[in-house]
């Protein structure tokens, strides 16, 4: 999913850069960012509560033997509930460790690759977050 | 330095479609260790070219499409390998919770990596990454 905004936010980054030329410089480059991605978000929490269905039987993609096993399954009663003894299993089991300490690790190369990525492309030392590398690039 | 955002989107669309091929191989395959440990190899291997390349901005750049394959090839596992290892789901999505919450705790190391002073081409950064990679490799049973 990270790897999935990556793709976007970039050449949104790039564009909105461009918005502080085309209205000569009004608002700074990282303002013009905050204004574009909160817009789309905002336009796409409206599409998606007209969308998002509500009930099992909206649903257009499930044939009807699909709904009425998944109504069945609703009417079940939960087979467990978390209690303090659930917690115990998790944390006593070695095994949650060590997938959290890989998670962890790969997380870290994860992480500092998205956000610094263009600082790494760019060869540069000094820390530029995103918004004030749009800015800079304007300027120079 | 004006395309230099533009340039960050390539690298994610490789991990984005390495991140869905390798999450449906490791929930049909079976094939969780051997994902895990042929991605941080991949990773290694992107880090030891992109500090060897640092001098040549276009082949160092290729190195970071490495770096982001082998993110995605590892990255699904770390979660989902957490899931399957309980069978009953209140336990599993406490694990998954759980799993997340600590591995993501590494962010914060991950957002002081590349501001190391005096460390102008990434090289201590990359080398730390590389650290990371083997001991992931190293931890798969």
């Amino acid at each position: 999913m990270a790897a999935l905004s990556g793709i976007a936010s970039g050449p949104i980054a790039f564009a909105s850069s461009h918005l502080e030329d085309l209205f000569h410089g009004r608002l700074h480059g990282w303002q013009y960012l905050f204004i574009t991605e909160g817009t789309i978000t905002v336009l796409l929490s409206l599409v998606s509560f007209c969308v998002l269905f509500n009930d099992v039987d909206q649903v257009r993609w499930l044939t009807d033997e699909e709904k009425e096993y998944q109504r069945q399954r609703m009417l079940l009663p939960p087979a467990t509930t978390i209690t303090a003894a659930t917690f115990k299993t998790v944390l006593t089991d070695w095994k949650t460790w060590l997938f959290s300490l890989v998670f962890m690790l790969s997380s870290i190369n994860m992480t500092s690759i998205t956000v610094f990525s263009p600082l790494i492309i760019d060869g540069k030392q000094t820390l530029v977050p995103l918004y004030i590398t749009s800015e800079r690039a304007n300027r120079t | 330095m004006l395309t230099t955002e533009l340039l960050t989107a390539p690298p994610c669309v490789v991990a984005a479609l390495l991140v869905l091929v390798c999450g449906f191989l490791a929930d049909r395959g079976n094939k969780r260790t051997a994902l895990v440990v042929s991605g941080s190899l991949v990773v290694s291997l992107g880090y030891l070219l992109h500090i060897l390349l640092r001098q040549h901005r276009w082949a160092s750049y290729g190195a970071i499409f490495i770096i982001a394959a082998g993110i995605g090839i590892e990255g699904p596992i770390g979660v989902s390998w957490s899931a399957i290892n309980f069978s009953e789901p209140s336990v599993r999505a406490v694990a998954v919770a759980m799993v997340t919450m600590t591995g993501n705790l590494g962010s914060v190391v991950a957002s002081y990596l590349y501001t190391v002073p005096a460390d102008t081409r990434h090289g201590k950064a990359s080398t730390f990454s590389i650290f990371l990679s083997i001991l992931i490799i190293r931890m798969i049973p």
